[in-house]
């Protein structure tokens, strides 16, 4: 936990849409020490897929450096590029990425014969690795014939097989339930305790990034918290009354609206209402209740989900503004 | 990988490897006539004045050419075709190169798969062709001969056999040079979004 593995030094990163340029990341300062696990958070679209694509130079920034010990990423060739992602960084992917035609066993075996590494090796290698993410006797099957955290953990053992410092991790768990998430996260932090690898996982789940060591939140290409996990119990309780919440304003949306129809539907039955009027809510009334209902809880499920997050992200960026950053 | 991945497009290759085998069936056949005309014309023109001679050698010249042309022209569509199974299967599979890249595969190792690929579609092609080529040609010596009753002395030279073949493996693999080279020179981070 001495050195630092990872830095980057004001990171701009631009996409040009035509003649639109878009600013994905503006000024990203990171120091990331050897044995850390780091979950990067933050709504979609803040950036951090495409951070981790400039930390693992899949990407070059358009401004600022990533040095990687004491190589800077900018300044080195494709080819250079290429050989670090083999040698020194592993990457796990939300949609597994595993190739197809490939049995679990010969995907493990990629990046080690990519690297020119013997067959016979190659198999103790890659079974030894299996074993390790729990997939022993599995090595023969497609990934098609695996689930989904089965896929997800000969991803992990892929992005293990030449040994890197460093994983990325792009959503490991965006796809799985609960308790592959958990065994997934287990995997990963077993990892980092037992082979030391430092891991950086950009994630929307609170309780992955409980089991950080380090949390970092973005927000429209910036950090704007850099702080230690929540706790295991905090992260669950959050979960608990964010989804408590989302269901009651769901409710009182659903009652507000019934109510108004009933209000309208009083109106049209009355006795002032042309006659042809009172006969077409009769016939409509049961759809048109309905699809309300749905939509207002849709709508109250968007907005329960959503407006937590902006709050706690303006208060952020208030504290951010009034005080100055701490990372300045 | 490659048989593996042929497998998986098993019509498309298949379309793929029987227009090659189409062009060097021809080229074989083609490569024999050619071969066995030249013979009876020098068999011929041994035995004419040397005005005569001159005359039909201007024939059998053109008669060549006309049986290159045709051999080349099924070269060239069944080279199209190889390029243009290896174009969609590039655009099929840019996630997969895209995640080639991701895990350290460099430019020259994604050229290696889909030239192999490309390549080993060639020799399949080759290989059927030269089969059926020479059976082909076999096959209409034998009714010439019975039907005209003449002795035609046509063989099918081993000579002819490998240039068609060779000349399947490395159009084949110089047609699939150029969608090999654009899967090498994806951007990484395009070639993952692609889903």
């Amino acid at each position: 936990m001495s050195r630092p593995l990872l830095t980057t030094t004001q990171l701009w990163k631009a996409y040009r849409n035509g003649k639109v340029e878009s600013w994905i990341l503006k000024g990203i300062d990171l120091q990331i020490m050897q044995g850390e696990i780091l979950a990067v958070m933050g709504p979609s679209g803040c950036g951090k897929t495409t951070l981790l694509n400039l930390l693992g130079g899949l990407d070059r920034p358009t401004w600022g450096a990533v040095i990687v010990g004491n190589r800077i990423l900018a300044s080195m060739k494709d080819a250079e590029l290429t050989r670090l992602r083999l040698t020194e960084i592993g990457f796990v992917f939300q949609a597994y990425n595993l190739i197809p035609t490939l049995t679990a066993i010969e995907n493990v075996e990629l990046p080690l014969s990519i690297l020119g590494i013997h067959n016979r090796q190659k198999f103790v290698r890659a079974s030894w690795l299996l074993g390790l993410v729990g997939l022993a006797g599995k090595e023969d099957h497609l990934p098609c014939e695996l689930s989904g955290g089965e896929q997800q953990r000969v991803a992990i053992a892929r992005a293990l097989a030449n040994n890197p410092p460093v994983i990325l991790a792009d959503e490991p768990t965006g796809n799985l339930d609960t308790s592959n998430s958990a065994q997934i996260m287990k995997t990963f932090s077993d990892l980092n305790r037992e082979l030391g690898q430092t891991l950086i996982v950009v994630t929307h789940d609170p309780t992955v990034a409980a089991s950080a060591t380090r949390v970092v939140q973005m927000m429209d290409g910036r950090i704007v918290e850099d702080c230690l996990p929540y706790s295991k119990d905090v992260a669950t309780k959050l979960l608990a009354d964010h989804e408590k919440m989302t269901r009651q304003r769901a409710e009182a949306v659903t009652r507000m609206l019934d109510a108004s129809i009933v209000r309208e539907g009083s109106e049209w039955t009355s006795e002032k209402a042309p006659r042809n009027r009172t006969q077409a809510p009769a016939i409509s009334s049961p759809h048109t209740v309905d699809d309300m209902r749905d939509f207002a809880q849709e709508w109250a499920l968007y907005l329960g989900s959503v407006r937590p997050w902006l709050q706690v992200r303006n208060q952020a960026i208030d504290k951010r503004l009034r005080w100055g950053s701490k990372h300045d | 990988m490659a048989a593996r991945n042929l497998r998986r497009r098993r019509v498309r290759s298949a379309l793929t490897i029987s227009g090659i085998v189409v062009g060097v069936t021809l080229i074989v056949a083609l490569a024999s006539i050619s071969e066995s005309l030249n013979s009876a014309v020098d068999m011929a023109a041994s035995e004419m004045s040397a005005e005569q001679a001159a005359g039909l050698g201007e024939v059998s010249k053109s008669v060549n050419m006309f049986l290159a042309g045709i051999g080349g022209v099924a070269l060239l569509i069944a080279g199209l075709g190889i390029m243009n199974t290896m174009m969609i299967s590039v655009a099929e599979r840019k996630r997969e190169i895209g995640i080639m890249k991701a895990i350290g595969a460099g430019k020259r190792r994604i050229m290696q798969v889909f030239l192999l690929e490309s390549a080993v579609q060639g020799m399949i092609g080759g290989a059927a062709g030269c089969l059926l080529g020479s059976g082909l040609t076999k096959t209409v010596a034998l009714l010439l001969s019975i039907s005209r009753n003449v002795e035609i002395d046509m063989g099918v030279s081993f000579r002819s056999v490998a240039l068609a073949f060779l000349v399947a493996l490395i159009s084949a693999m110089l047609w699939g040079a150029y969608p090999s080279w654009r899967a090498s020179s994806l951007k990484t981070v395009e070639a993952l979004r692609n889903e």
